[in-house]
């Protein structure tokens, strides 16, 4: 691996355990330091309160010239999360810049949580609510911040997309 | 933080990415890129995300075959030679003129890859080559003036992009790089710095990403005087929101703000011909009256580099 994209991964380690944000973690696994866990827990005030919601991030050597794939592996219904988790959020894509670093990267996505983005929907049911019936929308958050609480054990990398309800038409 | 690639941002960045193609034979690549990366899927039968989606992906596959087809610097070939052949049979005749014009005028041209990056990757790669240039006509002795100065204009350049609230931990390895790349021009030739900037996933990507924090910092050091310079659509100047949208995201195109402020935080002056159809190419010279050792072409959309020798 390029050890200018371990160089890096490592200011970001330290970065994170000696300043870190608010209400996110993140590790490396074990045996890879392109592969990291982390754990971002629902804003205060917000119907996202209180959730634990976890996701996988997958770097490249050429990080952090190129930004890693950001997933959530905890269920979540957002506008702008698709339903197999990936981010609808453009720092990850056509905005990414080597200025964001880990803390950087999680902290948009935990504002994204309680500041979606209506003019970019990644899941169109949770978009209609969320513009059509906060009500109902809100119900729909606490729901995965619920079983948000149940996802402790593993089993979260199955690719069960096909599982639940609605949008796919 | 705002979401999203919304339709319009999308259809902005393919239409930037477009226009960094303006010639015929990249359009077949595009051509031949977008079939490869289309999955024979009904496109009406997907939601707009999932269209979205799709277009990022063969957005991405696009940036890959232009990485694996173009070098990210080409060899010296004759301006006419090198471009005659983009533009045989296009339409407009002032293209065939301005060429003409250009090659009695410049001896060479070097291809820069057509990735977004154009313009602070000629721009690094012939200032650099210059310095090499410079320091082996002295041998292996003390360093050239013009290094001397340039490497104290990059050390002290980081103090000022930390004073524009840039985290360190973000920009210091970048920083460190172009440092020691400066340091070991004195035993580099100019074969080396060639390999040097064709090396894929090595330095050329760090450093001439860090030419982008360079002129976003001096935008945001002189935001008053660069303010009315990038108002958006609604007459709003938002120097950082520029600087985030338009300067530090990765291969996003480049406009004449970039340029004059790269050019005054290094005090390295460059020269532009702007070759367009109108038959006659037009110079610009930033700072005005400067005599720049960087020459760079540039076409809708894309920047090569010019040699007078």
């Amino acid at each position: 691996m390029s050890s200018a994209a371990r160089r890096r991964l490592v200011r970001d380690f330290k970065r994170l355990q000696s300043d870190s944000p608010s209400g996110v973690t993140a590790a490396p696994n074990d045996n890879n330091i392109l592969s990291w866990q982390a754990i971002i827990f629902g804003p205060d005030d917000t119907s996202w309160e209180g959730g634990t919601f976890k996701l996988e991030l997958t770097f490249t050597e050429d990080y952090p010239n190129k930004a890693p794939a950001v997933r959530f592996t905890t269920r979540i219904f957002h506008p702008n999360i698709y339903n197999d988790g990936q981010i609808c959020l453009d720092i990850l894509q056509n905005q990414w810049s080597p200025i964001y670093d880990i803390s950087a990267i999680l902290t948009s996505i935990q504002s994204l949580l309680s500041d979606p983005n209506p003019a970019s929907p990644a899941n169109s049911e949770a978009s209609k609510l969320f513009s059509e019936n906060r009500r109902e929308y809100n119900r729909r958050v606490r729901e995965v911040v619920e079983q948000s609480w149940d996802d402790g054990e593993g089993g979260d990398d199955d690719d069960d997309d096909d599982d639940d309800d609605d949008d796919e038409t | 933080m705002a979401a999203g690639n919304d339709d319009e941002e999308l259809r902005k960045a393919i239409a930037a990415s477009l226009a960094e193609q303006p010639a015929a034979d990249e359009n077949a690549d595009i051509q031949r890129a977008i079939e490869a990366s289309t999955t024979p899927q009904d496109l009406n039968a997907l939601t707009a995300a999932e269209q979205d989606k799709l277009t990022i992906e063969q957005m991405n596959a696009i940036n890959d075959e232009i990485q694996s087809n173009q070098a990210m610097v080409g060899d010296r070939v004759g301006v006419a030679a090198a471009l005659a052949g983009e533009y045989d049979g296009n339409a407009n005749a002032g293209f065939a003129r301005g060429i003409a014009e250009l090659d009695g005028k410049y001896a060479s041209l070097r291809r820069v890859r057509k990735d977004g990056n154009c313009f602070y990757r000629g721009f690094l790669y012939r200032y650099l080559e210059h310095l090499c240039e410079l320091q082996a006509g002295r041998g292996a002795g003390a360093p050239h003036p013009e290094l001397e100065r340039v490497r104290g204009v990059v050390r002290a350049s980081k103090a000022k992009i930390l004073s524009v609230d840039y985290e360190e931990t973000a920009i210091d390895m970048f920083w460190e790089m172009l440092v020691e790349v400066l340091d070991d021009v004195p035993k580099t030739t100019l074969d080396q710095w060639h390999a040097k900037m064709n090396e894929e996933h090595g330095v050329a990507m760090h450093i001439v990403w860090f030419c982008r924090v360079l002129s976003a910092a001096q935008i945001k050091l002189n935001a008053d005087r660069f303010a009315p310079f990038v108002m958006d659509e609604t007459g709003a100047a938002d120097v950082a929101e520029f600087c985030r949208r338009e300067v530090e995201p990765v291969n996003h195109e480049c406009e004449q703000v970039q340029i004059i402020a790269l050019t005054e935080m290094l005090e390295i002056p460059v020269a532009i011909e702007y070759l367009d159809g109108s038959g006659t190419p037009s110079k610009l010279v930033f700072p005005e009256g400067a005599s720049p050792v960087v020459n760079l072409l540039y076409r809708p959309g894309h920047y090569d580099i010019l040699y007078e020798e």
